[in-house]
């Protein structure tokens, strides 16, 4: 005994069973597919239900009310596949391709995934498209937002912009595939810049006014002012202190990369060039951290502006990477070759990073 | 690009042409336009029939009205508007030049 489902055909009742219908529904989903911005989509499709259900039809008799598996089968093969013309390519032989990539599920795509979000649904979004657990996808970004002192979140924050929200059933179906295309990021993105801009001037509006009453309000302190004698007198040394370490992390980098070794030290067994240049990276961060803290601590305490000392640090740190710049481009031909050797390193990095979420 | 795919696409690009032809001679629902065509090397299936149809109506080639039949529900009975009688014209005298420079050039 089988299960029978009624269907209705461009107005017309017949009745599959369940074999038959997934059959006929999948072709017709994938000519509804082919047909995807033709403006007659409509038309076109009911009339091929139309043509449906005179074939269905034929195969009916006083004592034959119901439409067999096979017989759909039949009918779908004498339909044929959509080939939907256009006027660019009727005439050339695309079609085939085109009719390939109608019959093929709906390409993967990138979304934010609002349900389980714990910001705006990005980590979500990634872990479904790459089908990995999303609190891996997320300490991946807490860590990169740490160790690069914010510029992972502001990544997330791109990436908030850029990746539409998965809104339709649809769309969280197909949550992870394919590149979104270029002209709908770009679209997407001066909206949202528009947007943007648009709570940006409130907030700067309402800090103005903020500002102006502090200005005029009589007794409101300003901020305290509240020197550590020793810190100051240091912060020089912290800046030059922090910048030679700097400098040895970026001539062991270099070293590493060309040579495969960090100043003459090889690598342990098994990690490769890139893994060392992370943890290279790494390993500065955690070095500099306490530095970096003392140093914003002491501007901090200095008004509550960035005041002398984040412009001397600045002055130091752009005669010092001036200085480097000039002698590494002429004395040393290994800071060319490392930044030849770059783009590969990044290439791999890439690619291993795919590889571990592809698996 | 085998044999076969270049006569593929030499067919492809002829049937509009044809369905020109056939629609020209009386107006005729989309089974008499696959019967017709069936029985030669154009064999068409309506996958195929309906969406070029219907970018021929938007070109403005062809036109249908519904006509009720005997059996079963109105069909959609296509016919030439002006537009496509002229192409149609032009195309059966492109292809009678082509003949002509295809017998002329060579063996």
């Amino acid at each position: 005994m089988q299960k029978v489902i009624n269907i209705n055909l461009n107005g017309n009742a017949y009745q599959l069973d369940e074999r038959g219908y997934d059959v006929l529904r999948e072709y017709l989903a994938g000519a509804e597919r082919a047909l995807e911005g033709n403006p007659d989509r409509q038309e076109i499709i009911a009339d091929l239900e139309q043509a449906i259900a005179d074939k269905c039809r034929k195969f009916l008799s006083p004592h034959k009310s119901v439409v067999e598996a096979s017989e759909i089968e039949q009918i779908v093969r004498e339909m044929g596949p959509i080939d939907a013309p256009s006027a660019e390519n009727a005439a050339d032989g695309t079609a085939g391709a085109k009719q390939a990539a109608s019959t093929a599920p709906p390409p993967k795509r990138l979304y934010r995934i609002p349900e389980g979000a714990m910001i705006a649904g990005v980590c979500t979004g990634i872990a479904a498209y790459l089908s990995v657990d999303v609190s891996i996808v997320r300490i991946i970004f807490a860590l990169s937002a740490f160790f690069t002192k914010g510029a992972g979140f502001i990544v997330y924050i791109v990436m908030m912009f850029f990746i539409p929200e998965a809104k339709t059933s649809e769309e969280r179906a197909s949550a992870g595939g394919a590149p979104f295309n270029a002209k709908e990021v770009i679209d997407r993105a001066k909206l949202q810049y528009a947007e943007g801009t648009k709570q940006w001037r409130r907030h700067w509006r309402q800090q103005q006014r903020q500002w102006r009453r502090q200005r005029w309000a009589p007794g409101v302190a300003p901020l305290a002012y509240n020197p550590v004698p020793w810190v100051s007198p240091l912060v020089p040394v912290f800046a030059l202190a922090h910048f030679a370490l700097f400098l040895a992390m970026a001539a062991m980098i270099v070293s590493l990369v060309n040579t495969g070794a960090i100043l003459g030290w090889p690598l342990p067994e098994g990690i490769p060039v890139w893994g060392g240049v992370l943890m290279l990276f790494v390993g500065y961060q955690v070095v500099v951290s306490p530095m970096r803290a003392v140093q914003h601590w002491s501007s901090q305490l200095q008004s509550g502006q960035p005041g002398p000392y984040a412009f001397w640090n600045a002055v130091i740190w752009m005669m010092g990477m001036a200085f480097v710049v000039w002698i590494a481009s002429n004395h040393m031909p290994e800071i060319r070759e490392f930044i030849q050797r770059l783009p590969p390193l990044i290439r791999d990095f890439t690619a291993a990073v795919r590889t571990f979420f592809a698996r | 690009m085998s044999l076969d795919d270049k006569f593929t696409a030499i067919r492809k690009g002829l049937l509009e042409f044809l369905i020109l032809k056939i629609v020209a001679v009386h107006e005729v629902y989309v089974a008499d336009i696959l019967e017709r065509l069936s029985e030669t090397e154009f064999a068409t299936q309506e996958g195929t029939l309906y969406p070029l149809l219907s970018k021929m109506r938007r070109d403005g080639l062809v036109d249908y009205k519904w006509q009720e039949s005997d059996a079963g529900p109105p069909r959609k009975y296509y016919q030439l508007t002006a537009k496509g009688k002229s192409q149609l014209a032009d195309l059966n005298d492109y292809w009678k030049q082509l003949n002509a420079t295809i017998a002329q050039l060579g063996r």
